[in-house]
Parts: C-alpha cells; sequence; structure tokens
C-alpha cells in the first residue's frame, strides 16, 4: 500500500470534523481561492471569514503558516488555519478549521444584539438559523483540532505552546453591550490549584506535565451573553486567584495588587478572544516570573525588599536614594549601607538596573522611541539612557528591539 | 439619497466602500429594517438576508457623500 498522501490525510480529517464535530473544512488556494468546502452554510461563512479580517490575516504571514494559528472576529467567530504543502509538496494550500463559538453565550449575545437593535424578527430568524449551525468548542478543544490539523499536514506532534493566537485586532466596531445577567460562579474543577500552586512557588516547570489553558480551559465561569465579556471575567477571576497565589509565595501585597490592577487594564482592552488568550498566557507566565524572582532574593530583609518594591512601583517617578530612605525611614547613610550589604550593589545601580528591565519591557512591548523611553524613565539625555542601557544588555535599545522582533518573527515562522 | 441594491454585486468590496464612508450607509429591507452598514454584525447580517431570501434592499446614505 502506498504512502497516504496530505491530500488524502486532509480529506479525512475533514470527514472527521464535519460528522463528529459539525465543523467545516475549508482549502484556499495560493491566491485564496476556494477549492473545497464542507462547511454548512458555505456561502455566508464565506464572507464572514473574508469580512472579518481572518482571510486577510492568514494570507499575510510571509511564508505562510507552519504552525496553526486561531483566529477570531469582532463577532466571535473562530477559526484554525494552517498552510499546508500539497501535491507532492509542489503547491502551498490554506487550510481552515471552521467557523466555531467559544462560548454557546455568544450566539445569544448576537441575538441580545439584534433584538437591542430592534431588528425584524425575519433578520433574527434568518441570523440566527445560520448561526446556530456554528459548532461550540472551548479553547482546549480547539487547541486539540489545531493539534490534529498539524499532525495531519505535517506527521508531527504539535507542542501547544507554539499555537499562535491571532494578536492583531480585526477589522469591526468596538459595541459596548450591558450585562444583561448575573455573572454565574459555576466554578469547576480545572487544574487550578497545579496552575495556581505553580505561581505560589514560582516554578513553571510544575506546568510540564499539565494540558492546561490557564485558567480558560474549560470553559467560561460567567454567563452575560457576550462570549468576550465572559472570557475576561472569568480571566479576571482567575487574576484574582494569581495575586493571591503570589502574595502567599512571599510577593508584597502592594506590588501584587499593582501588578492586578494593570493586568486587569490590560485584560480589559482584548478585542478579540484570541488576544485574550495570549494576554492570558503572557500574564500568567510574568506572575510566575515575579513569585521566581521574590524566591531568589529570600535572604533579603523586609525593609530592603519593600525598598525594592518601593523602586519598581514608582520607577516612572525621580528616584534618590535619599528619597527611597526616607519612604523607608531611615537616614541615607544607613540605609544606603544596609542595601548595599544585602543586594551586593548600591541603590543607585540597583533604579539604573530597575529602569533598564522596565524600558526592555517598553521596547518589546510599545512603540515608544528611544527619546520616550529615556524620558519616561527619567533618563535626562537619550545618549545617557543608550549608554546605560549598553552597558548592562551589551547592545543599544534600538538593535536590543531590532533583535528581539526578529527572533518573535523567526519563532513564529518555525 | 436611496438606491437599490444589485443582487450580483460583489459584497465584500462593497462593505469596503460602507466602511470607508465618512457617515453612516444604512440598507433598508421591505421588513421595515434599517442596518447600520458601519455595524460589523450588520454587514453579517446582509451576507446572511442576501443569500437566503429575495428580500428587496434599499441603500441610503444618512447625507450620501461617496458613489459606490
Amino acid at each position: 500500500m502506498g504512502e497516504i498522501t496530505v491530500e488524502e490525510k486532509l480529506n479525512l480529517l475533514a470527514g472527521q470534523m464535519y460528522t463528529a464535530v459539525g465543523a467545516g473544512t475549508w482549502g484556499f488556494g495560493e491566491e485564496g481561492e476556494l477549492f473545497y468546502s464542507t462547511a454548512a452554510n458555505q456561502d455566508e461563512f464565506l464572507n464572514f471569514f473574508k469580512m472579518g479580517g481572518c482571510f486577510t490575516f492568514a494570507y499575510e504571514k510571509e511564508g505562510g503558516w507552519k504552525v496553526p494559528v486561531i483566529l477570531s472576529d469582532s463577532i466571535g467567530l473562530i477559526w484554525i488555519a494552517q498552510h499546508a504543502q500539497v501535491s507532492q509538496g509542489e503547491y502551498r494550500m490554506l487550510v481552515v478549521i471552521g467557523p466555531f463559538f467559544m462560548s454557546s453565550t455568544s450566539l445569544k449575545r448576537i441575538e441580545d444584539e439584534l433584538r437591542r437593535k430592534e431588528s425584524s424578527v425575519f433578520i433574527r430568524r434568518q441570523m440566527m438559523r445560520v448561526l446556530s449551525d456554528v459548532p461550540v468548542a472551548g479553547s482546549n478543544m480547539l487547541a486539540q483540532y489545531a493539534a490534529m490539523l498539524h499532525y495531519m499536514i505535517t506527521g508531527e506532534k504539535l507542542d501547544k505552546s507554539r499555537l499562535v493566537y491571532q494578536e492583531k485586532k480585526c477589522a469591526g466596531e468596538e459595541e459596548t453591550r450591558e450585562i444583561n445577567q448575573p455573572v454565574a460562579f459555576d466554578r469547576k474543577d480545572y487544574n487550578e490549584k497545579l496552575l495556581l500552586k505553580a505561581v505560589k512557588e514560582g516554578n513553571g516547570k510544575l506546568l510540564d506535565s499539565v494540558e492546561a489553558d490557564r485558567g480558560m480551559e474549560n470553559g467560561l465561569l460567567s454567563g452575560s451573553g457576550d462570549a468576550l465579556r465572559d472570557g475576561k471575567n472569568t480571566v479576571i477571576i482567575f487574576e484574582a486567584l494569581c495575586c493571591r497565589a503570589a502574595i502567599e509565595g512571599g510577593v508584597s501585597g502592594q506590588i501584587a495588587r499593582r501588578m492586578e490592577y494593570e493586568f486587569i487594564s490590560e485584560i480589559e482592552k482584548c478585542a478579540t478572544i484570541t488576544q485574550l488568550v495570549n494576554m492570558n498566557m503572557n500574564i500568567y507566565e510574568k506572575w510566575i516570573e515575579t513569585v521566581h524572582e521574590y524566591k531568589r532574593n529570600v535572604d533579603i530583609s523586609g525593609t530592603i525588599r519593600e525598598a525594592c518594591d518601593y523602586i519598581k512601583s514608582n520607577i516612572l517617578s525621580e528616584l534618590s536614594a535619599e528619597k527611597i530612605a526616607a519612604a523607608m525611614g531611615y537616614t541615607p547613610y544607613y540605609f544606603t549601607k544596609k542595601f548595599h550589604k544585602e543586594m551586593g550593589m548600591r541603590v543607585t545601580d540597583y533604579i539604573k538596573q530597575a529602569k533598564i528591565e522596565y524600558a526592555k519591557l517598553l521596547l518589546l512591548t510599545t512603540k515608544k522611541t528611544i527619546q520616550e523611553i529615556s524620558d519616561l524613565l527619567n533618563f535626562g539625555t537619550r545618549s545617557y539612557f543608550s549608554k546605560v542601557f549598553h552597558e548592562q544588555m551589551g547592545v543599544t535599545p534600538a538593535a536590543y528591539r531590532n533583535n528581539l522582533n526578529r527572533e518573535v518573527s523567526n519563532e513564529r515562522e518555525n | 439619497m436611496k438606491g437599490k441594491i444589485k443582487t450580483d454585486i460583489d459584497l465584500i468590496r462593497f462593505f469596503e466602500v460602507t466602511t470607508a464612508c465618512k457617515r453612516d450607509v444604512y440598507l433598508y429591507t421591505d421588513n421595515g429594517d434599517q442596518l447600520n452598514l458601519k455595524s460589523k454584525l450588520f454587514q453579517y447580517v446582509v451576507v446572511v438576508v442576501f443569500e437566503e431570501s429575495d428580500l428587496e434592499m434599499l441603500i441610503g446614505f444618512v447625507e450620501g457623500d461617496v458613489e459606490i
């Protein structure tokens, strides 16, 4: 018997997805032309895929998607896509599975939205009839389908951490919605203990054996009628638990609450489910890193730990040893001696180090210019900022940003 | 200004244009619906209605400023 081709494997997968899940599988050519589809309501869903920005996103990737990407649009439709080499590697095809909803509340939210906008019964009925064919799959199931797709295309097992969630916001309006149902805290047993233990111990390795999706894997904890809102509620609740675990792990309450506040602000800014999933994973890792950092410094006294917290909390202010000593209730002389003895470095050097750490974050996560970052962190001049950065990192801020962007890009391609 | 929508219209291109309009663009159905085409949800609704029915639709601008 000859070797089974990628096309045959994909055909098998399409049959399984259709019969077992009710999800459509699509094949698109190099130019975006549709080769085949097993989806119900094919014309409508094809237009949704294109109009929601997912189609463009999938094709914008230079070299194609070598790992599955999870795409989502502004009404909560989700698609899984990956490129496949077909016809003995001569032709590249984009294989897409979907659409899905991540929660049954997505459909209800759309119906409520149409009712709120006083749409006729005819319109609501037509829309609901089409959308009721969309299967619901939680993030863990989506990851499994993505892994199946990847296996059929490459013959390799997908490491879940390589799964890409669409970051870029799709075209679509921002709509404010009122939560018209009380939030139901139907908490499920979802590896929560292990996830929180990893935070408390600052040990991410605990999660190696867990196929966990950082708090969202067993569905959403609230039922507002809006899947994105429910997702945000779920993640925010999880953040609160992580905050508590971090405090138990040794992080000062002040720092943990400030982190929690910042994270919740970031969570609220997410415009799609996939952005939210990305954000949730990043934030969870930051909690573990923070606790890990605290545990490393276990021999440091409460006062100096508090001083370090003070520096990090006020990193955007004018900081000096005198000011920090005063805030800690010590004379500058005693404080600076104590700091140096315990930390093995001068306060001013620690401040510089903390500023550079923050600058690294800004370089990676924002589009702020070097000058803006220098001003924000009170370095005085851009050249002084670059000098200090170079001393600590061995590269200039601009080179650091370029290198990281290149690394991220390469990692995604691989 | 109002005009009737052709049945063989390229909806994707159509929505690109209505999205680019400075002012709101509405689509009127003979069921009495008035759909703001700046809304992504209503754009999806139009796709469904286009595929599923012979509904007659009229398009209108609040203050027309583009040509389609």
